[in-house]
């Protein structure tokens, strides 16, 4: 009982105490420096702070990596569609550059499809009758000849591409003048070839081939294509040169028919295929077909008497 | 058993230091924290009787009062005589009953805030007072609410039963 009453005479003691030295720390407290308790308290939280903040980071970092992905997914569209952009851009650009210069009428046209098995023979192209197209016409490129047309409905044509078997052009090799048919052969190794050409004429691998002046149906010095590779016939008695066409025969989307035969001249070659041919062959290319045009504006141009 | 009972006191206070510091804002609803010091003083008070708890609110107060950096003695008075009362009641009610803990962390909650508000706000009357109150009310209800669920969820998960046997002054 002593013992139980001791213990509540205690805990008032203890009560009064702590009360006791709280007034006596409000009252005189005030020069007490405390502030080793919020430091000491910092410290004791910095691990625990230092975890959290690490998780934060980390769950921070994964929303931001998935905001990347659909970002880099988002700018991987964007990129895709603005180099279909820049390529179509290109190509339209080459068409306009190379209609600009022209001394020929051409109509532009699309193309439609590529027929024909293992290789292309044939384009079937917009516009036929209604736009003035007619069996024969020639179809080029920016780059140079494809083919010419061999069929006409209302709205469409078909075009026979320079790898029909079928079609021949009379061709001459620049800048040695040497001259021959190009055409197709299916036989052995399929490729163009300029065929006819006498031993005596000297032809080298990078030469451009171009139209000559004995056809009736191409304008002449229109780019046919490059020669790839030297060769004679199964006689020995003509040379059959194999032949790269100048234009991507299978890859083309829009072309030219040339309606104005009457006006067929030399051809002027504009600066965007020279670039091309460039690209595709070897700047000697290029440079030949600039010595074309020279060699074309030369000729056409009157002769001055001085 | 004093030593183990200290040991205790300084894990359930530096316990509740770490959550308020860290995760305060993770425990905020609504703008309304708990009171995580008032809880671990009622549930120490319930678990040591009168003197603990008299002792470790004090001590409670006192670093209350270092961070506020002023007044300091005022909230160490409140958590004593609220740690006293605590104390005092534990040892007549059952202290394991969830709704009597309830009650107590409620008041007890209620009982250092007011007095942390008459005490520590600056006086302009009672419109500090008033503005508070709705707060300060949140607060014990959440504090009163959050102390049972927590001790519930520990007894289920298997912890012993720490204000069965944990007495400092036995």
């Amino acid at each position: 009982m002593s013992s139980a009453r001791g213990g509540e005479r205690r805990e008032w003691v203890v009560l009064v105490g702590c009360l006791v030295t709280s007034i006596l720390l409000f009252a005189f407290g005030g020069k007490v420096d405390v502030g080793w308790v919020p430091r000491a308290e910092v410290a004791l939280l910095w691990p625990a702070e230092e975890t959290r903040r690490f998780l934060e980071d980390l769950a921070g970092l994964r929303g931001e990596n998935e905001q990347l992905r659909r970002e880099i997914a988002h700018l991987e569209q964007e990129r895709a569609l603005l180099l279909r952009a820049g390529a179509e851009n290109e190509r339209l650009r080459r068409t306009l550059d190379f209609a600009a210069p022209r001394a020929a009428t051409v109509r532009p046209a699309r193309v439609l499809g590529v027929f024909g098995e293992p290789w292309a023979l044939s384009y079937q192209i917009s516009g036929g009758n209604d736009r003035g197209f007619k069996v024969g016409q020639a179809v080029v490129a920016p780059e140079g000849l494809i083919g010419r047309i061999s069929a006409v409905g209302g709205d469409e044509s078909s075009v026979a591409l320079l790898s029909d078997p079928a079609l021949a052009v009379a061709c001459e090799v620049i800048p040695s003048g040497a001259r021959g048919t190009v055409r197709f052969r299916a036989e052995e190794r399929p490729a163009l070839y300029l065929f006819h050409v006498p031993l005596t004429d000297t032809v080298r691998v990078g030469d451009i081939v171009v139209t000559s002046g004995a056809s009736t149906l191409f304008p002449a010095g229109l780019p046919v294509g490059f020669v790839a590779r030297l060769g004679r016939d199964p006689d020995g008695l003509l040379q059959e040169i194999e032949v790269r066409p100048a234009a991507p025969l299978t890859r083309l989307r829009e072309v030219f028919v040339v309606v104005d035969t009457e006006r067929l001249g030399s051809w002027q070659l504009p600066p965007s295929a020279e670039v091309h041919a460039g690209s595709a062959a070897d700047s000697a290319h290029a440079d030949t077909a600039r010595a074309v045009v020279r060699a074309s504006a030369a000729a056409a141009a009157p002769p001055s008497h001085p | 058993m004093i030593k183990n009972a200290l040991g205790l006191f300084v894990v359930w206070l530096v316990a509740a230091l770490v959550v308020r510091g860290i995760f305060s804002d993770l425990l905020a609803v609504a703008g309304v924290r708990p009171d995580l010091l008032t809880l671990v003083l009622v549930y120490w008070a319930l678990a040591a009787g009168p003197v603990g708890g008299t002792l470790g609110g004090f001590l409670m107060g006192l670093i209350a009062d270092a961070e506020l950096s002023r007044g300091l003695g005022v909230q160490a008075g409140l958590f004593a005589i609220a740690g006293f009362g605590i104390g005092q009641a534990g040892r007549h009610l059952i202290r394991e009953h969830l709704v009597l803990q309830l009650a107590l962390l409620f008041v007890g909650t209620l009982f250092i805030g007011l007095g942390r508000l008459i005490a520590l706000v600056p006086h302009d009357g009672f419109k500090s007072l008033l503005f508070s109150l709705p707060l300060l009310l949140g607060s014990a209800l959440y504090t009163a609410l959050l102390g049972p669920a927590l001790y519930w969820l520990l007894r289920q998960i298997g912890l012993p039963d720490l204000l069965r046997n944990v007495h400092a002054e036995e």
